[in-house]
């Protein structure tokens, strides 16, 4: 499977776990286009603040990095890597060692 | 067993926290450039320069795969330089603003990341400095480090506060350490007078200031506290 997809999975395996536990959930009928952050996005700065530290975690299990997801653009409306969880996904592919 | 995480243990202060903790029946988990001429059954020592990102991030993702999560975090490193600003290069400068500043930036936020993911509440010390509130003169990068400190402590002790994480600061007058002694004498004599009580101050009495945040029930955070000012 390519790597950006398995990705994708991964946050959203995350975010069906984050679902469990608060309100108001997240939709996740969109997949891979599931807005996350900004403008549609119904996380608020706290809850992809628990969604990115969650994903480093996972990352670290799936592939054995200890990868820091801090980003300048991080709370960018526009800008944000966290905008959606394909471009979260191809924000983390980009870090992860080819 | 209440566990602590202490930056810059293997000497001085932070030497003597991490005592302080473990004859109080606490588990210390200590780090520093290099490896702790000092053993406990309940200290822990991990090699780490807390100015690298990566360093900071794996000492606290191996906490949590030996089954530690501390309740506390002291940021005890750091590092002074006496020199007259006109004759302080840039190398020192930017040195003493990263391992003063940035590492507790570092340190502190993996500290509350590992406090949010297990969704506890975390204290943070950060060990600061008189030589802050009396403007020092002839350590002015050190000053402004320390001071760049105070400011992220009390911006934290803000942000964090929905994360019930606290953060405080603990600046003591001088102590006897490596540091003190390495003073010219004529600079100490000008100092000493300035405290309230001129004299150094002790580990001791350090140790009494963080307990008043670390032994304490009552939630106090973006609270400085300077000792013999």
């Amino acid at each position: 499977m390519d790597r950006a997809v398995e990705l994708q999975n991964l946050i959203l395996q995350v975010l069906e776990r984050y679902n469990r536990y608060n309100q108001p959930s997240v939709d996740l009928s969109a997949g891979a286009d599931t807005l996350l952050f900004g403008s549609g996005g119904s996380l608020d700065s706290m809850a992809l603040v628990s969604i990115v530290i969650e994903m480093e975690e996972e990352l670290e299990n799936a592939y054995g990095v200890q990868l820091v997801l801090a980003d300048q653009k991080a709370v960018s409306r526009s800008l944000s890597p966290f905008l959606s969880v394909r471009r979260f996904a191809a924000y983390i592919d980009e870090l992860l060692p080819q | 067993m209440s566990t602590l995480a202490i930056t810059g243990s293997s000497k001085g202060l932070g030497k003597a926290l991490a005592e302080h903790y473990l004859n109080l029946s606490w588990q210390v988990l200590g780090c520093s450039r290099h490896q702790a001429d000092w053993s406990h059954p309940h200290y822990y020592h991990h090699c780490c320069d807390v100015q690298s990102e990566q360093e900071v991030v794996s000492w606290f993702r191996k906490m949590k795969h030996d089954g530690f999560l501390p309740e506390a975090v002291i940021h005890n490193a750091g590092q002074a330089s006496m020199n007259h600003s006109l004759l302080t290069d840039e190398a020192t400068f930017r040195r003493l603003w990263e391992v003063n500043t940035l590492s507790a930036f570092l340190v502190g936020r993996e500290a509350s990341k590992r406090w949010v993911r297990e969704k506890v509440a975390g204290k943070l010390i950060f060990i600061s400095t008189v030589a802050v509130p009396l403007a020092l003169e002839g350590e002015a990068a050190y000053v402004a480090a320390k001071a760049g400190l105070e400011g992220l402590a009390m911006s934290w002790a803000n942000e964090f506060k929905p994360l019930n994480i606290s953060v405080n600061v603990i600046g003591p007058g001088p102590i006897d350490t490596a540091l003190w002694r390495s003073v010219p004498a004529d600079s100490k004599e000008k100092l000493l007078p300035r405290l309230k009580e001129p004299r150094l101050t002790t580990k001791e009495e350090v140790a009494a200031a963080c307990d008043s945040f670390l032994l304490s029930e009552t939630w106090l955070s973006g609270e400085k506290i300077y000792l013999n000012l």
